[in-house]
Formats: structure tokens, C-alpha cells, sequence
């Protein structure tokens, strides 16, 4: 079953994406962005996969879905992890 | 499985918030403190799902939905905070930038209002005037300036409320040095309305190019007072002959150079000029000197033409002094009149002493002449003396000879014409007969001798042709002649080639017709005659001689063997009357030869000699 939350997720993370390649030139100089941007779009993947979950295979996608997150987490780790790192070198 | 997964995501996320907080040292800014909100609704959402594997779920399940929204919401606030903050720091950092270049530059900057008071002064102003900033704004800026600029200032600050609403003044101000000359390039500010709201005024210390500017002024205004003085214009002149400059006196009588080619400025020509030095002087950058004749201002100058090493509107440029040299010229031409008029002067006084000389030379050519002549008439005058005196003495001689000779058959005439007489008388013809036949015998000797004293007469009488004659075939001639004569005798002939010569052909051939007729007479008592025909070269003349060795003469009567009727022996011995040598002497004295004659002695033979001149000596 689709629900109307994951719809209205899975748009605003597409919006979010759609905001960030208008402005990547003014994000050009945000510190590990390959990681953040890593992170962003597994989290729009697993939206995605939150509502195909609801037609079929719901068990095995929702499993991707959570690994997907899982993997997204990570991301955010090492992104928050390196810049920081960057931030103290650089000073 | 679900639960454990959303354990690992909450453990990562919850590690990735905790790194954001124990990080101390670093700046927070927003978007930071963003993404820890964003970590918290993370944690929150995967809290939720491990509460769930924990069977604890009922806590949070009714606002797991709600919290799912704000995760892309707060990934945007992440985002839109970052790009705040750098807009922010790139406005500020471009404020600091501008700051920074305010506050550390010697420019002045100002800001006052539209009642000259100050809004904004730079540190710089500050520092230059010795005032702090509290004390200046508020104030007005006039008095600050000199107030001999003031009006000038004013004036010029009028054209920032009219297009293009700038302005550049230059004025004198007091500063903590003193006065100094501050250039301002003021810029008026408008506000929405596109009204005047403030003016910007931004100023440089301009005092040494000021001072530089009077130096180079006062140094233009002694220049152009050294070249008024000496007479010398000074203008510029780019590669393209068109003049840049020129001094201010020239100006005055020129005219405005401006836009004109220097060809037609100065020279008043349509082309340039054939020995302008500017092309030359480009090309090989050494300094010319050329004269040249300014028609216009009807002087000469000198034109020294130099090229400057700065280019005029990307031109190269040649500087030209002209230094006056009219006068110079003037006293070269009266210089030169002057040496012309010497030269003719000279030239006249040569011609007199060459006059003089060729005068002198014409006088003592007469004089050479004069002596020449006289000398020649002196000469003739001896030789005509001496031919006079030989004259006289052949006619003293020839007067004795005849009167001698011409007497003795007269006076044998005589002499039998008595006896005659007597026979005729006393009838003795025999006797009578023999007379008779004396008279006869005498009369004819007397015949003889009238004829050669008329033969010799006018042998001195007949006019001399001269022309090329070749004595040896007359002396063959001759000598064949006596040959057939005297058959019976026994005459050696030694007859030399005798060379041509220009006489009378008749004449000569009389003279050796007598000589050796003579040399054949007086050998015929020799058993063998022998005679010899030759000549010698001597000094212009050619001397011929008859040598035989027949009877020949006492040396002492030589001169007398010339003599008419003059005879050594006698009839009886050697037949002649002895006019022979006498004609052979008038023939040869009339050629302008000589004659001679050589004797051993008696019976040993005899020489005759004559000379007739290569040259025409002929009288």
C-alpha cells in the first residue's frame, strides 16, 4: 500500500535534489560535498524504494530500502567525519 | 533484521552528531547546526524503527511519518544555510578587501554632502591633515584649502550637478607637511531617485609633479627665452612631417601650426622638402645638419634635426633647432663678392703683366730680329765686301789679263803689219806671205780669247736652275768622252760613287768637264796617267775632288791658277787659253761652294777640290 506521506517524501526529496544542481556552482566550495551528495541521493533512493515496497517484493525492498539508509548514514558519518578533519587542518 | 539495520543507521548518526559537537575548535556556523538537526530527526526516525526490533516501538510509531517529511527539509535548510553564509562571507570579505584598500593606501578619500561638510573621511585624510576622523566629520572641507584656489575649486566643482557629473581640481592644502597640491577627481552620488545626494572626492598628493611641472615650465620658459634671444626656432616634428610644436616666438611670426604639415608651415610648399634631414635622421637616429632658406621669413637657418627617443601618439618624433645663420650667410656672400672682385682684379692685373710680358717678348723678338738682321746684313755686307773685294781683284786681275793677253796677238799684229810693209815695199812677197799668215795666226788667238772672255761673262750672267743631279753619270759621261778623245793613251779611271746633289746641271757639268779635262791635259806627258774621282763629307757640304798625277804646281801660284788667262806652263807645252779654271771658280762661288787645288810640287800631280752646300745657298 502507498502511502501518502512516502509520495510527498519521495517529492520534496526531489526538490531538494533539483535545488542542489541549480545552485551547485554556489555550493561549489562545500566541504566534501561528494559524500553529502552521496548521502542525499541514497536517501532519495530508498524514498523511492519505501513506495515500491507497497506493490511488490515488499520484504526484500524494504530490506534494500533500510540498506540504503544504512549506507546513506554511513555517508553522513564520513561526510561530517572528513570535513571536519578538513576544517582542522585547514587552521 | 529491519531493527538491527536502523540500530547501525542510529549508531552512525548519532556518532556523525556527536563529532559535530565534541569539535571544539572549530567554527559552528549554520548550516552546521542545521545538519545536527537534521542528525537529530535521523536519529529519531531510526530510533523509532529500533525501538520496533526491541518491541518498543508504540512510543514513537504516531509521529515516525511526521518526522520522515522534515529529513529533506532540513537537507535543503542545509544547503540554502551554506550558500547564506557564503554570500555572507563573500559581502564581507569583499567590504574588508575594499576596507583594507581604503585604509592602507596613500589616496585621500572623502565623502561630503551637498553643503561641502564631511559624511566619510579615510584614515589616510586623517593622517595627511593630522585630525581624527570625530574631529573632521561635520565639518566643512573649504578651509582647508589655500584661498587662492578656493575659487578655482568652487568652479570647477559646478560641473558634477550637469553630465558626466565629475569633476578634477587641483588645490593647495594645509597639511601636517605643509601646503601641498592634492589633485581631487571628485564623482557625484545620486540616490533612487536619481537625485545628487553626496559627492565622492578622491585625492592624490600631486605636489612633486606640481613642482615638476613648474620646473619643467619655468625651464620651457627659460628655453624659449635662450632661443628668442639667439634667434633659434625650436619646433617637433612627428614621422609623418606633421609639426607637433613650436616655440612660441616663431608661433608669432608663423602663425598656428596646428594640423599642418611642417613643409607647408615653414616653407610654404605643397611636397617635402628635397634635403630635409627628418628621413635620414629617423632611419639612422644620428643628429643632421642641414641649411635651409625659409622663404617666408626670407632667412637663412641651420637646421640641427635630432630624434627623441619617446614616441607622440605612437609617432616617432625628431626635434629641430634652427639657429639663424642669415647673417653668417651675409658676410659668407660679401665674403665671397669680395674674393670674386680680387680674382677679377687679379685676373685683369695678370692680364696686364701677361700684356706686359707678351709686349716684352714681341720687343726683344723685334730686337732678336733687329740683330739677327743686322747681323745677317753685316755678313752680307762683309761677304759682299769680300765678293767685292774678290771682285775687284778677278777684275783688276782679269783687266791685267786681258789687256796682257788681248795685247800680245795685237802686238804681233802690229808688229808683222810693219813687216808687211816693208815686204810690200821692197816686193818680198815670200816675206809678205809669211807676215801675213802671223797676222792671221794672231788675229785668230785673238778670236780664241774674245770668245772664252764672252763664254766666261756669261757664265756669270745665266740664271742657276737647281735641281736634283746625278754627278756620277756627268762625270761617266765626261769620262767616256775623254776616253774616245785620247784612245792612244793609257789612263787609269777611279771613279768613286759620287752622291746626288741640287745645282744647276749645266753649270756643274762645266766644272767637271774643265777638271778633268784639265787632269787629262797635264797627264799626257805621263807613260800612265792615272785619276782618281771622288768625294767627301764635310760639315753640310759635299767636297768633290780630281786628283791626277800629271804635272802638277808650285803651291805659291795656287791662287793664281783661278785667274782668267792664268796659265803655270805654257801654250806650247799644255795648249789653253786659261780661262778654265777661272769659269770653274765663278760657277762654284755662285753655288756658295768653295774651290781649291793641292799640289806635290812640279811633276807630281795635282788635287782639285770644290764644295757645293747640301743646303740652298745659291746664289
Amino acid at each position: 500500500m502507498v502511502q501518502e506521506n512516502e509520495i510527498i517524501t519521495f517529492l520534496l526529496f526531489t526538490l531538494v535534489m533539483i535545488f542542489y544542481f541549480i545552485n551547485r556552482k554556489k555550493l561549489l566550495g562545500f566541504p566534501r560535498k561528494k559524500y553529502f551528495l552521496t548521502a542525499m541521493i541514497l536517501l532519495l533512493i530508498s524514498s523511492v524504494l519505501t513506495i515500491i515496497e507497497g506493490f511488490f517484493f515488499e520484504e526484500i525492498i524494504n530490506t534494500a530500502e533500510h540498506i540504503f539508509r544504512l549506507i546513506s548514514s554511513v555517508m553522513f558519518f564520513v561526510w561530517v567525519y572528513s570535513s571536519g578533519e578538513r576544517k582542522g587542518s585547514e587552521k | 533484521m529491519i531493527g538491527f539495520i536502523d540500530l547501525l543507521c542510529l549508531i552512525f548518526t548519532l556518532s556523525a552528531g556527536m563529532i559535530i559537537l565534541k569539535r571544539k575548535n572549530i567554527e559552528f556556523p549554520p548550516f552546521l547546526k542545521a545538519t545536527v538537526m537534521y542528525l537529530i530527526i535521523l536519529c529519531f526516525h531510526y530510533l523509532s524503527n529500533s525501538l520496533e526490533w526491541l518491541e518498543i516501538s508504540d512510543i514513537l510509531d504516531p509521529y515516525e511519518d511526521f518526522i520522515e517529511l522534515f529529513e529533506p527539509y532540513f537537507l535543503f535548510v542545509i544547503m540554502y544555510l551554506f550558500i547564506a553564509e557564503k554570500s555572507g562571507e563573500r559581502l564581507k570579505a569583499s567590504e574588508e578587501k575594499y576596507r583594507l584598500l581604503i585604509e592602507n593606501q596613500d589616496t585621500l578619500v572623502v565623502k561630503i554632502d551637498l553643503e561641502g561638510r564631511f559624511v566619510y573621511v579615510s584614515p589616510s585624510y586623517c593622517k595627511a591633515f593630522g585630525k581624527k576622523e570625530e574631529e573632521l566629520i561635520g565639518q566643512k572641507y573649504l578651509p582647508l584649502v589655500h584661498e587662492e584656489d578656493v575659487g578655482a575649486t568652487l568652479k570647477e566643482m559646478e560641473k558634477l550637478y550637469n553630465p558626466p557629473y565629475n569633476c578634477y581640481v587641483e588645490q593647495r592644502a594645509m597639511t601636517v607637511n605643509g601646503w601641498k597640491w592634492l589633485g581631487w577627481a571628485d564623482k557625484a552620488v545620486f540616490d533612487k531617485n536619481g537625485k545628487i545626494i553626496e559627492i565622492i572626492g578622491v585625492a592624490r598628493d600631486v605636489t612633486e609633479r606640481k613642482n615638476n611641472e613648474n620646473e619643467i615650465k619655468n625651464l620651457k620658459t627659460q628655453f624659449e627665452y635662450v632661443l628668442g634671444a639667439t634667434n633659434t626656432g625650436f619646433d617637433l616634428i612627428d614621422e609623418d612631417y606633421n609639426v607637433i610644436y613650436v616655440d612660441p616666438v616663431w608661433t608669432k611670426v608663423l602663425g598656428d601650426h596646428s594640423g599642418k604639415k611642417c613643409y607647408k608651415y615653414f616653407m610654404d610648399r605643397e611636397h617635402p622638402c628635397a634635403t630635409c634631414g627628418i628621413p635620414s635622421v629617423l632611419k639612422t637616429g644620428n643628429t643632421e645638419v642641414n641649411e635651409e632658406y625659409l622663404v617666408k621669413e626670407d632667412r637663412h637657418v641651420a637646421v640641427h634635426t635630432i630624434m627623441l627617443k619617446e614616441k607622440v601618439n605612437g609617432r616617432r618624433v625628431v626635434a629641430e633647432f634652427n639657429i639663424d645663420i642669415t647673417e653668417r650667410k651675409k658676410k659668407e656672400q660679401d665674403l665671397r663678392q669680395a674674393l670674386d672682385d680680387l680674382k677679377k682684379s687679379r685676373l685683369a692685373e695678370l692680364n696686364l703683366i701677361e700684356d706686359l710680358k707678351h709686349e716684352i717678348n714681341e720687343k726683344e723678338e723685334a730686337r732678336l730680329e733687329i740683330k739677327k738682321l743686322n747681323d745677317s746684313l753685316e755678313k752680307r755686307v762683309e761677304e759682299r765686301t769680300r765678293d767685292l773685294e774678290v771682285s775687284n781683284r778677278e777684275l783688276e786681275a782679269f783687266s791685267y789679263s786681258v789687256s796682257h793677253d788681248l795685247r800680245a796677238p795685237l802686238r804681233h799684229i802690229l808688229g808683222f803689219a810693219g813687216l808687211l810693209k816693208d815686204a810690200v815695199r821692197n816686193s818680198e812677197v815670200q816675206d809678205a806671205v809669211y807676215d801675213i799668215e802671223k797676222i792671221r795666226e794672231s788675229a785668230e788667238s785673238m778670236g780664241e780669247l774674245i770668245d772664252d772672255l764672252l763664254n766666261y761673262s756669261r757664265t756669270g750672267r745665266t740664271e742657276i736652275k737647281v735641281k736634283k743631279v746625278k754627278m756620277k753619270d756627268i762625270v761617266l759621261e765626261i769620262k767616256e768622252r775623254m776616253v774616245k778623245e785620247n784612245q792612244s793613251r793609257n789612263i787609269e779611271w777611279t771613279i768613286a760613287d759620287i752622291p746626288d746633289i741640287d745645282c744647276d746641271e749645266n753649270l756643274i757639268r762645266a766644272v767637271w768637264l774643265n777638271i778633268i779635262d784639265n787632269a787629262v791635259k797635264y797627264t799626257s806627258k805621263k807613260d800612265k796617267a792615272v785619276i782618281k774621282i771622288g768625294f767627301e763629307s764635310k760639315k753640310g757640304t759635299c767636297e768633290y775632288f780630281v786628283k791626277d798625277n800629271g804635272a802638277g804646281f808650285d803651291m805659291k801660284y795656287s791662287d793664281k791658277l783661278f785667274g782668267v788667262f792664268q796659265r803655270l806652263h805654257s801654250k806650247k807645252e799644255f795648249p789653253g787659253t786659261g780661262i778654265g779654271l777661272a769659269n770653274v771658280r765663278r760657277i762654284i762661288y755662285r753655288h756658295g761652294g768653295t774651290v781649291r787645288s793641292e799640289s806635290g810640287g812640279e811633276g807630281k800631280g795635282a788635287c782639285f777640290c770644290f764644295t757645293i752646300p747640301l743646303t740652298e745657298q745659291i746664289i
